[in-house]
């Protein structure tokens, strides 16, 4: 008898064992709610696959870009708005994996581990996301890009605050197309090329080289190159996109010599190539908020001669994501200090509770010496000045390099990025536009408008 | 009637105001969701009217102060009927009706489990019934969700493994009670056995887990053995054996395990719901009826625990389910004063495959362990089920002492047939001079029982009627073979209450010599245990033996024997 009421006392393994099992479930409940509760068959949020009850997105300027009206998302009544900010906001149907809308849904829907959902039921609607984007500046960027694809990327340097951010295909959210599915005007439709591309840098990658070159030659500004439209290594050939003579370090900067870009790179060599771009960010995984940027990858442990030549300038097998390049610029134009870029700012709940999902940060993967940042600031500044003219960016005290990025099949993908060196418009931007050849004719122009539309706004 | 059982009474009456009140609130929202639901307002009346009659019979003339499992009772099948009522008011007509015949089954074996001779006498049709009840299920049920544990009777479907459970606690309990009784060892592992592959055959792969684990616990308390163990083992060799056999079923059940977000809209989609729909209710509810969930198939069935998440909030649904630790708790205590092993093994049994199944249930649905497709019980819909789980009550009940005040003085004038034999436990006043007919029978404690000299009555109506006393049937001849070999494997068990195994006693006399060298050559704490409680037992009955009702003959051997336990501390 005593023995069996004894041996009862084995049945707390079954009470520990539940209760262990009920903090299991309690944490995961806590760490997941979020991601659970914003799932597109929650129809406390969606509707017929929509999100149909949940917060306003606001621009910079109030302008909404979405809401909530009966239960229907209604977006800005100016379509190029609606189709410049798509990327941003996100669709209704979570196929814009990275847009606000599917990021930040669960905080849109008003969800919170403590509510659950319940605020979204009281007040019919969620916490309203404020983002920094600027919806003119994005639509001017929009139709500079003139239904070709690409994408422009317009950040405060010194804040961090991201104004414009487009990418294109692009479709209106409020008319969506049918036969968006495999075709090929809408290729990678989904995608925010911002965020997610991934593109040969081409000639944009010279600045990277010229960081090495700065950081590891002594001597590199007062040494000369011969160009001769070709640059024979023992392994092959490196060709220019002209014959620049005898250029200096600067020239050859300015002329985008690839001759001497690979003559350095060959002589600096694969580990200290290497090294420089680990030290500016590639082949590290960033985020932007709780965005995922795609990783820029810069690998030549496989490279012979001619492949370094290639990867000095921005060929080879290196890529690079705009939002990643956009920070470096951000790196170079601010002294060395590379500001992370966000554009989702805050959050305001129906009860007038701001949270802040957004703010100035110093990126931790980007490292770039300061007197050298204002070297090369000076260097692409010269670029601009001297060689790409100021007549092509008026008033902006403009710097940047210019990319032909070439790919296997199609035409290059056309590249720009810089900054205004003005106090007044602390603004880096890249801008690539794909398959529309030399980087100034296509992407420059497109740089400048935006830059424009910026300094009147 | 003393004043603290007034007191004790005017508590659960004030507990009794609470629960209603709690009714009073949830069922409202409920009947007003719509305008005014009147037939759901009939529905709650009439339920919260038989809670107060039970309460007011229970508590006014049977003498009932512990109400506790009936309070969780009420409680939880009360929540159970509003989440049916939010769903839909024919679901909670059945539901109300499922807990009234609940409640009388409670209400029934509470009867029969007073009375432990009837307990063994109903051992074994209660065992074929069972199996009878499988064998109808099997050649007449129908395939429902993968499973062939429903049978369908003119509109009224039932899942007879639920009653068989109840059968096989009472069964288990009344068998194994007889420890050294191989041959009702071997009987009863036969049946479990045809138990657990009839569920397996049926695809209720949930229930046979939860026979699987209720066994387990009844065997373990009735030996309490490593070899134990290694035999449990055995059978759940033959399980993986039948799990192996129908490998693609349960291959494919388990498949979305840890899994479930990769098809959430397939096979992962009853989890994938509830995660997301408990999360969405927060920690305080979206409100009885606002949730999402009620429209996603089983969700008053299986996935109710979601749905109380959702509507009822994180913290109810977590004091829910804590609740049925509880009721575990609570039978592990009232284990400790049984008036019969059976007692204490069956309300462990019961709470134990309560608290099982219910982590079964809220696991299986939030993907922490596989999905077996088992209720939760008392509020999962379902009238076997509710049944089921206050048949379950009913056990854990009959265990607590309190539930039979007037045993004593009624127990008496039951049993004219039988030699008394119920005393075990300390709170037992039965006394043997009630039988004028058994002189001798002086097996009032268990550290003596084996001392009793034969009684008038056959040995075979003894060993059958007399017993949650282990050692009674000892001497059962076995004379088949697998009998032969369980022995073997329980032998350490056996030696552990019988350190002389190879001194079986043959004849009826040489018993005493048998329990005398027990209890002074068995050093083991066990021993030394058992007669420590025989020694308590003993100045019981002295005492009584004092008041003048006891042959005098009687105390002799118990002060030998509670002496021996003295020594051998």
């Amino acid at each position: 008898m005593n023995n069996t009421t004894k041996r009862a006392y084995a049945l707390l393994i079954l009470i520990v064992a539940f209760i262990v099992g009920l903090g299991v479930m309690a944490a995961s409940f806590y760490t997941h709610g979020d991601e659970w509760s914003s799932k597109l068959v929650n129809r406390h949020i969606y509707s017929n696959g929509q999100l149909a009850n949940a917060g306003t997105i606001y621009d910079v300027n109030n302008t909404a870009l979405v809401y909530s009206k009966n239960g229907y998302r209604i977006y800005n009544s100016d379509k190029a708005i609606r189709k410049a900010t798509l990327h941003a906001v996100g669709d209704n149907s979570s196929f814009i994996s990275t847009g606000v809308q599917s990021i930040y849904s669960s905080r849109l829907s008003g969800y919170d581990f403590v509510n659950g959902v319940y605020n979204l039921k009281k007040y019919n609607r969620g916490n309203d996301i404020h983002l920094t984007l600027n919806a003119e500046v994005c639509k001017t960027a929009y139709n500079a890009l003139n239904g070709r694809k690409g994408t422009v990327g317009v950040y405060n340097y010194k804040t961090g605050e991201i104004v414009c951010m487009v990418s294109t295909p692009s479709y209106d959210p409020e008319n969506k197309p049918k036969n968006i599915d495999g075709n090929a005007a809408y290729e990678g439709v989904y995608l925010n090329r911002f965020i997610n591309g991934n593109y040969p840098p081409g000639s944009t990658f010279k600045v990277v080289t010229a960081i090495c070159a700065l950081e590891n030659i002594p001597d590199i500004q007062s040494r000369t190159f011969k160009c001769t439209g070709v640059y024979k290594t023992s392994t092959g050939e490196v060709k220019c996109n002209g014959v620049h003579g005898t250029v200096t370090f600067e020239e050859a900067l300015n002329q985008s010599c690839n001759s001497a870009f690979a003559e350095i790179a060959i002589e600096l060599g694969k580990d200290k190539l290497t090294k420089t771009a680990n030290e500016l960010g590639f082949n590290t995984s960033e985020t932007m908020g709780e965005i995922k940027l795609s990783k820029s990858t810069f690998d030549v442990s496989k490279a012979v001669s001619v492949d370094l030549g290639w990867a000095g300038i921005g060929q080879y097998t290196t890529l690079v994501n705009p939002c990643h390049l956009l920070t470096i610029m951000g790196a170079i134009a601010n002294g060395g200090t590379a500001i992370k870029p966000y554009f989702v700012k805050s959050m305001v709940s129906p009860a007038d509770v701001v949270t802040e999902l957004g703010k100035t940060e110093v990126s931790k993967s980007i490292t770039l010496d300061s007197d050298i940042a204002d070297t090369v600031s000076d260097l692409m500044r010269s670029n601009v000045k001297n060689y790409y003219g100021d007549s092509r960016f008026p008033n902006l005290k403009m710097c940047g390099k210019s990319g032909t990025a070439q790919i296997d099949n199609g035409e290059s993908h056309s590249w720009f990025v810089g900054f205004s060196q003005n106090p007044e418009t602390p603004y880096a931007i890249v801008c690539v536009v794909e398959n529309s050849g030399w980087g100034l004719k296509a992407a420059a122009p497109v740089v400048n408008t935006v830059m424009q539309k910026i300094c009147k706004s | 009637m003393t004043n603290k059982n007034l007191n004790k009474q005017f508590h659960w009456g004030v507990m009794m105001i609470f629960v209603t009140i709690f009714q009073l609130l949830t069922s409202t929202v409920t009947i007003v969701k719509d305008g005014i639901n009147v037939r759901l307002l009939w529905i709650f009346i009439a339920y919260i009217a038989v809670e107060w009659i039970y309460f007011i019979i229970a508590s006014a003339f049977c003498g009932q102060n512990n109400f506790e499992l009936e309070t969780i009772g009420f409680t939880f099948s009360g929540i159970g009927l509003t989440v049916c009522a939010s769903v839909y008011d024919d679901y909670a007509v059945k539901q109300m009706l499922s807990t009234l015949l609940g409640l009388v089954l409670f209400v029934v074996m509470l009867c029969v489990l007073r009375r432990t001779d009837v307990v063994m006498f109903l051992r074994m049709p209660v065992a074929a019934a069972a199996l009878g009840l499988l064998a109808v299920n099997i050649a007449f049920a129908q395939y429902n969700n993968g499973a062939l544990n429903w049978i369908s009777f003119k509109g009224l479907s039932i899942q007879p493994s639920e009653i068989v459970k109840l059968a096989f606690i009472f069964v288990g309990a009344a068998s194994l009670d007889k420890l050294q009784s191989t041959r009702s060892l071997t009987k009863y592992l036969i049946f479990s056995f045809v138990c657990v592959g009839a569920l397996f055959y049926m695809r209720d792969f949930g229930t046979a887990l939860i026979f699987f684990f209720t066994f387990i616990v009844i065997a373990f308390m009735r030996s309490g053995d490593v070899r134990t163990i290694g035999l449990v083992c055995v059978v759940a060799a033959l399980g993986a054996l039948m799990v192996l056999f129908f490998s693609s079923t349960v291959a494919a059940r388990f498949s979305t395990y840890r899994h479930i977000w990769d098809d959430m809209n397939g096979k992962g989609m009853q989890q994938t719901r509830v995660l997301i729909y408990s999360v969405s209710g927060g920690l305080f509810g979206l409100g009885i009826g606002e949730g999402k969930l009620k429209d996603v198939f089983a969700s008053t069935t299986d996935l109710v625990f979601g749905m109380i998440c959702e509507e009822w909030g994180l913290i109810v649904a977590f004091t829910i389910v804590l609740t049925y630790v509880f009721i575990l708790i609570y039978a592990i205590k009232v284990a400790r004063t049984t008036r019969s092993a059976f007692y204490a093994i069956a309300a462990c049994a019961a709470a134990g495959l309560l608290l099982f199944q219910t982590g079964l249930n809220i696991f299986g649905v939030t993907d922490i362990v596989p999905l077996t497709g088992v209720t939760l019980p008392f509020i999962s819909r379902g009238g076997t089920s509710i049944v089921c789980s206050w048949g379950l009550l009913a056990f854990i009940k009959s265990a607590d002492i309190r539930t039979y005040p007037k045993l004593s003085e009624t127990i008496l004038p039951d049993y004219p047939l039988y030699p008394p034999d119920i005393r075990i436990g300390r709170y037992t006043s039965r006394r043997p001079v009630s039988i004028p007919s058994v002189p001798n029978s002086g097996r009032s404690s268990q550290g003596k029982s084996k001392a009793t000299p034969q009684k008038p009555i056959s040995t075979a109506s003894v060993t059958k009627c007399s017993t949650p006393n282990q050692k009674v049937s000892e001497e059962e001849p076995d004379s088949f073979s697998i009998s032969k070999f369980l022995q073997k494997i329980l032998s350490k068990t056996e030696t552990n209450d019988k350190p002389d195994t190879g001194q079986k006693p043959d004849t009826n006399t040489s018993k005493e010599t048998t329990a005398g060298k027990k209890t002074i050559t068995g050093k083991k704490t066990t021993t030394g245990k058992k007669t420590a409680t025989g020694k308590k037992t003993g100045t019981k009955t002295v005492s009584a033996a004092s008041k003048g009702k006891a042959p005098a003959k009687r105390s002799t051997p118990v002060k030998k024997s509670s002496s021996a336990g003295g020594k051998s501390r």
